[in-house]
């Protein structure tokens, strides 16, 4: 396992509905397809147990976060989805039918706010093993939300492998959600999971967050 | 808020059209006094709310002024500390402020603590109508509201657009909550509203993607 910068190129400007963007998350959602029948994640993913190609930082109860930066956007937008009538359930109609509910079903008439980053490319810091990774990013063609209507799309991805890490800490900023036991010192703290998947709550704790200064534990530090 | 944005409110509202607004807020404020013996405003902490709010202390100061709190589960602490601060620097002395129960999430149990509180309130303070910030501009709903009229709710800037909004909070120097500048610089002056945060009620219009990439510290708070 080797120090990694990992780059991004976006072809369209990614949307999110959070502030940073986790590259184990990443990985982590490709591995879960893989696992599984790829096309149709199955809801306990949770259990799946994935062994991702990065380096990990364990204490002693067991508990571990992956070497990999998240990335936090600089600067933000925010456009408007909108959908309209849906030509391609037309056939849902029957002939009987002559007032079209727009409120909810199959027709139903939506806007919603969406931020994004017009960002042309992203940089992801790992730690880990760039045969494996880079066998697994071209899985990936979008980022963020939304990647069905156009946002996120992945134009080229490129791994170099670096001299030094900045895969959870670069120049005494947190480069990623660092879970309490971890961290010597910390500028803030909140409550936030710091292992994939996410969006499961059940895995949260006490966090440092991504951007906030830290100092590591000694036995906590990747290389 | 921006010179740029300052300086064109300030212009509006030396505008005819905003001052005729006004004049006929007062107005409508006027006959509502004089219909209602013991009134009370309700006050969210919002743009509407303060102007609505400046307006009837203009023509009543001690008028009652009812105010919601959502509690933390949808306001941070230091919001609603600024919204109370604001309430008092507007120049409100009879306050009654009512918090959110925090047990459910849902709206509905909201809605449901929000009527049976306000119905206690009217009934202990003997309040016999209210003004409400309330205004046609913002949606299918508030518009039908407005144009079918509440015996016991008086909206005196029901024809305002936002910028007469901000045309009177700015040429009044009145305080608003910090919470819009960091909203409208992602969504503009004329899109910046201040509702509840992270409310499900909301979902349906991506408000959550916002307030997850404005106010994240909220969703993760401790």
């Amino acid at each position: 396992m080797r120090p990694l910068k990992i780059t991004a190129y976006f072809l369209t400007p990614p949307a999110m509905g959070h502030i940073c963007l986790h590259f184990d998350g990443v990985l982590a959602h490709i591995l879960a397809r893989e696992r599984t029948d790829f096309w149709n994640l199955p809801e306990e993913v949770v259990q799946l147990n994935l062994e991702l190609p990065l380096k990990c930082i364990r204490n002693e109860n067991g508990d571990f976060f992956w070497c990999a930066s998240a990335l936090l956007f600089p600067e933000w937008y925010v456009s408007i989805i909108y959908k309209r009538f849906e030509v391609g359930a037309i056939d849902y109609l029957s002939d009987r039918k002559k007032q079209i509910n727009i409120g909810s079903g199959k027709f139903r008439h939506w806007f919603i706010s969406m931020p994004y980053s017009p960002i042309p490319e992203g940089i992801f810091y790992a730690y880990g093993d760039r045969k494996e990774i880079e066998r697994l990013l071209p899985h990936i063609t979008s980022l963020g939300k939304k990647g069905a209507v156009g946002y996120g799309f992945v134009r080229e991805w490129k791994v170099e492998e670096i001299e030094e890490d900045f895969s959870v800490v670069k120049d005494g900023v947190a480069m990623r959600p660092i879970p309490i036991w971890a961290v010597e010192e910390a500028e803030s703290q909140m409550i936030g999971t710091y292992k994939p998947p996410y969006w499961d709550r059940s895995g949260a704790g006490i966090i440092v967050p991504a951007g906030a200064k830290v100092r590591l534990k000694d036995g906590c530090k990747v290389a | 808020m921006d010179a740029k944005w300052r300086e064109t409110f300030q212009m509006w509202s030396e505008m005819r059209e905003h001052r005729e607004r006004v004049k006929e807020a007062l107005a409508i404020i006027d006959e509502a006094l004089i219909r209602f013996k013991n009134p009370y405003v309700s006050f969210s902490g919002g743009k509407d709310s303060t102007c609505v709010l400046h307006l009837c202390l203009r023509r009543k100061p001690d008028i009652w002024v009812w105010h919601w709190d959502y509690s933390r589960l949808f306001i941070p602490d230091w919001l609603e500390r600024e919204i109370q601060e604001n309430m008092r620097r507007l120049g409100a002395k009879n306050i009654v402020i009512e918090q959110r129960g925090t047990k459910k999430i849902e709206h509905s149990y909201g809605y449901r603590s929000f009527f049976a509180k306000l119905e206690k309130c009217k009934q202990k303070y003997g309040w016999d109508g209210g003004f409400l910030g309330l205004r046609a501009e913002e949606g299918g709903k508030r518009k039908r509201w407005v144009k079918r009229g509440d015996e016991k709710l008086v909206f005196p800037i029901a024809k305002w657009s936002w910028l007469d909004v901000w045309a009177y909070i700015v040429s009044h120097h009145l305080p608003y909550p910090s919470i819009y500048d960091r909203y409208a610089e992602l969504l503009g002056w004329d899109r910046v509203r201040m509702a509840t945060f992270f409310d499900p009620e909301f979902d349906y219009l991506g408000s959550s993607n916002v307030d997850g990439v404005i106010l994240y510290e909220f969703r993760h708070r401790i």
